[in-house]
């Protein structure tokens, strides 16, 4: 973001040093012996209005973060400040559970599998409705008409409200979430993976429909996932991780483009490409993805890294802002030259 | 060597029913498509397409009351002296018999998805494989271990030698897909048929397996059948492509046109609607409206007619269309392309 | 945008309305009744169960004479035959039988004299008792007719030892003991869904508590226990006291396999999203727990439950079988088959074995019923 004349973009979210340690017990006695330090020491901030995209493969803490945030499980240490409708900022993981309450109507998540994360026990009714019940919001009838609401806005017939999950496909089920999510007019949308587990034709709805309503309803997202070109489509920020780790922070089109991490640039090679023309340009990363609970010393990624020196082996890198809103977390961020993903040219595909 | 152009495996009007109790979901309804000897076929199609039944049928190991009702699987089989003998068509055999065992595993192998599941836990990854390979081959057990730490070896397992004595839940996603792909072959099989096999992966540990799987295509001379919902592997490994929706093949063509010049209106909008790295940020995606019907509610006439761009009523929701030739190798199931 | 989905959305969906908006709005009970009234066994079980329950209800009127009343001038007589027909008229009735002993053996014998009919009446009056406990009356299904008297000329199931009647006494068992087994399973389902739950919701101390003190009530062997609190049961306590301090000594015991199962469940429910969806929705523990996950056990508890009866009635029929549960004048399986006992019964009086087959059947029709509720209870898989 170039400074304009208007004033800069205020954070809703503010991340700062998170961590969250999984205790390993062993034993009679459940004494800890070690930590799966999922997420270690994890700073990012998302502006409002704005979507981040959390990106990174499995065991890279970006879930956990995600839930953290929420205080869907409890950060282990670190600071987490949100700006709350009144205005004033407050850390999230120092809250007490009664304020903590209150705070959860302006903070919701979607969860990725549809089947899961609707209790098939209750009708769309209840389900969408949970939140203004346990929030004592309305009686009965306005419940119903803030649901019925809440459903066509996720494109779903509100006549649907007396069915149970089951009757429903993947896509619509993961409408019916987000339209349970946004019930309470949150603020923060945490959107953990939810298109993963779509059909690639469904997908392309739900992207859309989340496009749509973040325009409509002014909302901010942190938008999970794996696969880069989804990220890439909804996201104006991204955030890269690797085993717990903050690797690089950037705007989508200058990271896609010119990455400054060389795992960043390996993912975004690793990535097929729907287009048989451009096979020769792959770069294979060897080895695995590092042990969380036993991390390599020095950079995390340098045993994968073709870049890797003498210092990348011995010190940990820092995150630190190499140009404006672009931070990295390499030795060598400042004289590497990475391969990114160029744009579409102008024929298009297909 | 093979004639590429000679028959190696084809499938003419497969047709799998499961009867349920509920009704009978018609799985596969009339698929045609050919695999050559040596080269890759991607089979591509979203949930309920059909795409794994047909594998599955292919290999006669479909889960019950999976049945075929119709068509022709018509594979030719190694003989004795290695060279390609007959044609046989395996919806002939009994599934369970000597002949179909003898062909899985030792002529056709697969690889799964799910890797976890695959490999039984209580067995060591060296007993799994030596299983396979004294099943199929002729060889005494310490001539199996041999041949079982050489294919370790093979698909970049490194150690092989602490390897062969682990479990399955004692390696990572990406080894024990390797492992699985050490035990497909194994016994040297003629066609690899791989059933989503990065799905379940990071996207770097996807592209090592696909790149390895590149490799062995190339060392074995195999032939490979790869199934897959994600369009960038295809275009990434595929030589030919067949697209299925709901049971049938509704276009088949070598992947450039696949991707660089699709016909069926389904294809188009499926190659529209994927998201990918080289759009704008926050670009919208041309969706297909609607969703994939259920197995139960299957539209009268073409498949994808509620759904589709370019529907002719009277026409496309009267008859269902044939797959018929449009160009050189490229067949298109549609209406827009029949009747002359 | 989202408009245009919706109407789209509206056309296909009307395609699938037609009769599946009943499936769609099914409730989870519903879909599990129309699964399990596919399971024809389970159908068969649930009406023997119904028929068994029935004459719980009606003990007494299903019986015909006395239960308590002995003659042993009449010990231990064979069933006697009900004819349906007399010659060509239908007409209910049995023989009259003359009784003599057996100078060189002993041995009682009875001759049935075809000369005399006696006949068999439906509603017939014969010994008063309170139906349901409420109503005072003296109507049976069956019986005679003055000047014959009940107790003294009809025995379907004959006699037994003492004189009475098996039919009247079977049908006064089969109360006891299919109500031991409800009372029984109702105070292990409150302890075991209870603990249980506590464990599997909160773990860490509570759960390594309760899950060490079952495994120590399961390795305690049964019968030695029982002997153990039979001894120590007062003797001078009723039937009613002995009654029910042998329900709670088993349920006791029998909570800690619906405590295993519940923790089960709560342990792998609590990792689910929609638990997790609901706590971010501001839900408080107690409605996750009772809004949101019991009704997900609730199905495998019941099937749990139909499966843990009959390994009670049995219990108490093996208990009673021993001597160590209820005794007379309190009558139950367990006790019926006291008298069965010994090689004598089963050469010479057969029919005091009868009380087996309800014990066999009651058991077979609760398991076939637990495995058929077991097999609906999770319609969504």
């Amino acid at each position: 973001m170039v400074e304009s004349t208007q004033q800069a973009p205020k954070r809703l979210l503010d991340v700062t040093d998170l961590r969250k340690y999984f205790p390993i017990k062993k034993g009679f006695l459940r004494k800890q012996v070690g930590a799966i330090r999922a997420v270690d020491d994890v700073s990012f901030f998302i502006n409002e209005g704005e979507t981040l995209g959390l990106v990174g493969e499995s065991g890279c803490g970006k879930t956990t973060t995600s839930r953290c945030i929420l205080r869907a499980v409890e950060p282990t240490s670190g600071q987490i400040m949100f700006r709350s409708t009144i205005g004033e900022e407050v850390d999230v993981a120092k809250l007490p559970s009664s304020q903590l309450r209150l705070l959860r109507r302006e903070m919701q998540m979607i969860f990725q599998d549809p089947f899961s994360s609707l209790n098939p026990r209750m009708t769309l009714l209840d389900i969408v409705g949970e939140p203004l019940t346990n929030h004592n919001i309305g009686n009965r009838s306005e419940r119903e008409d803030r649901v019925a609401d809440a459903l066509k806005l996720v494109g779903l017939r509100p006549e649907f409200m007396r069915r149970f999950p089951h009757a429903f496909s993947g896509g619509q089920r993961q409408r019916i979430g987000i339209a349970r999510a946004l019930v309470l007019r949150p603020r923060l949308i945490v959107a953990d993976e939810p298109v993963s587990a779509l059909d690639v034709s469904v997908q392309a709805q739900v992207l859309n429909l989340m496009l749509d309503l973040q325009e409509e309803l002014d909302l901010t997202y942190l938008f999970v996932a794996h696969d880069l070109s989804v990220v890439k489509h909804i996201s104006d920020r991204v955030a890269v991780m690797y085993v717990g780790k903050m690797v690089e922070v950037a705007t989508s089109e200058e990271l896609f483009a010119q990455p400054k991490h060389p795992y960043t640039s390996a993912l975004l090679s690793s990535n097929p490409q729907p287009d048989p023309r451009t096979r020769s340009e792959r770069v294979v990363l060897q080895g695995e993805v590092a042990n969380p609970a036993d991390p390599p010393l020095g950079c995390y990624f340098n045993p994968r890294c073709s870049y890797a020196t003498d210092v990348c082996r011995s010190q940990p890198p820092q995150l630190t802002e190499i140009s404006p809103n672009h931070f990295v977390s390499c030795h060598r961020a400042e004289e590497l030259e990475l391969p990114g993903v160029a744009m579409a040219k102008a024929d298009g595909i297909g | 060597m093979s004639n590429q152009t000679e028959e190696f495996l084809s499938v003419r009007n497969l047709v799998t029913h499961f009867p349920l109790d509920e009704g009978t979901v018609v799985a596969v309804d009339g698929a045609s498509f050919d695999v050559q000897a040596g080269m890759t076929l991607g089979i591509v199609g979203e949930s309920g397409c059909g795409k794994s039944v047909a594998a599955r049928s292919i290999l006669r190991i479909l889960d019950k009351p999976g049945v075929i009702v119709d068509g022709e699987i018509r594979f030719r089989r190694r003989s004795a002296n290695g060279e390609l003998g007959e044609v046989v068509d395996l919806t002939t055999y009994d599934a369970d018999g000597d002949e179909m065992r003898s062909i899985r595993g030792g002529e056709i192998a697969y690889v799964f998805q799910e890797p976890m599941t695959s490999f039984s836990p209580v067995h060591t990854i060296g007993n799994q494989l030596m299983e396979a390979i004294l099943l199929h081959r002729n060889v005494s057990k310490k001539e199996a271990e041999e041949i079982a730490l050489d294919m370790l070896r093979q698909v970049g397992i490194p150690l092989p030698e602490e390897r062969i004595r682990q479990y399955s839940f004692e390696l990572s996603g990406g080894l024990r897909q390797r492992a699985m792909i050490a035990m497909a072959l194994s016994c040297n099989p003629s066609l690899l048929i791989a059933d989503e096999p990065t799905t379940a992966l990071d996207v770097t540990t996807q592209a090592q397996i696909l790149e390895l799987l590149q490799n062995l295509q190339k060392d074995f001379g195999m032939a490979v059948m790869l199934i897959t919902h994600d369009l960038g592997v295809i275009a990434e490994m595929a030589d030919n492509v067949v697209v299925m929706y709901l049971g049938k093949v509704v276009e088949s063509a070598p992947v450039d046109d696949i991707f660089h010049n699709p016909k069926h209106p389904y294809t188009k909008a499926l190659l529209e609607s994927i998201p990918r790295v080289q759009s704008g940020s926050r670009e919208k995606l041309a969706s297909i409206t609607g969703s994939i019907p259920h197995p139960y509610d299957r539209p009268t006439g073409c498949a994808f007619n509620p759904r589709c761009p370019a529907f002719m009523e009277g026409t496309c929701d009267v008859g269902e269309p044939e797959l018929t030739n449009v160009e050189s190798n490229h067949q298109v199931s549609c209406f827009l392309f029949q009747g002359g | 945008m989202a408009e245009e989905s919706a109407a789209l959305g509206r056309a296909l969906d009307d395609a699938a309305d037609r009769s599946s908006e009943r499936v769609y709005s099914a409730t989870q009970w519903q879909l599990m009744w129309w699964r399990l009234r596919r399971h024809r066994l389970a159908m068969v079980a649930a009406v023997v169960l119904i028929g068994f329950y029935i004459v719980v209800l009606g003990a007494n009127f299903l019986a015909i004479s006395d239960p308590q009343f002995s003659e042993a001038f009449r010990g231990e007589m064979p069933p006697q035959r009900l004819h349906f027909f007399d010659g060509w008229s239908p007409g209910l009735y049995v023989n009259g039988v003359s009784g003599a002993r057996d100078l060189k053996t002993f041995k009682k014998i009875y001759v049935n004299d075809p000369e005399v009919k006696i006949p068999v009446r439906l509603f017939a009056r014969g010994y008063e008792y309170k139906f349901l406990g409420l109503i005072r009356t003296d109507r049976h299904l069956l019986g005679v007719s003055a000047p014959y008297k009940s107790e003294e000329t009809l025995f379907l199931i004959g006699t037994d030892v003492q004189g009475r009647d098996v039919w009247s006494r079977l049908m006064l068992a089969t109360r006891i003991s299919m109500l031991i087994g409800l009372v029984s399973v109702v105070i292990s389902l409150i302890l075991g869904v209870v603990l249980g739950g506590v464990s599997g919701y909160y773990g860490g101390w509570p759960d390594i508590i309760i899950q060490r003190v079952i495994e120590i009530l399961r390795s305690i062997p049964t019968i030695p226990l029982w002997m153990g609190i039979a001894a120590a049961v007062p003797r001078e306590w009723s039937i009613i006291k002995i009654y029910f301090a042998i329900t709670i000594i088993i349920s006791l015991i029998g909570w800690t396999t619906l405590a295993r199962e519940v923790r089960g469940r709560f342990l792998s429910l609590r990792d689910e999203d929609f638990v997790t969806a609901a706590e971010l929705s501001g839900a408080s523990k107690m409605r996750i727990i009772f809004r949101h996950m019991a009704p997900s056990f609730l199905s495998h508890i019941i099937a749990s439950t139909t499966l843990a009866l009959p390994a009670i009635i049995i219990s108490e029929t093996s208990l009673s079988f021993l001597g160590l549960g209820l005794r007379p004048p309190a009558i139950s399986w367990g006790v019926m088959l006291q008298a069965a006992q010994n090689v004598q019964t089963i050469a010479l009086t057969p029919w005091l074995m009868v009380p087996a087959v309800p014990v066999i059947g009651a058991v077979l029709a609760f398991n076939f019923l637990g495995d058929g509720l077991r097999d609906a209870a999770d319609p969504y898989g």
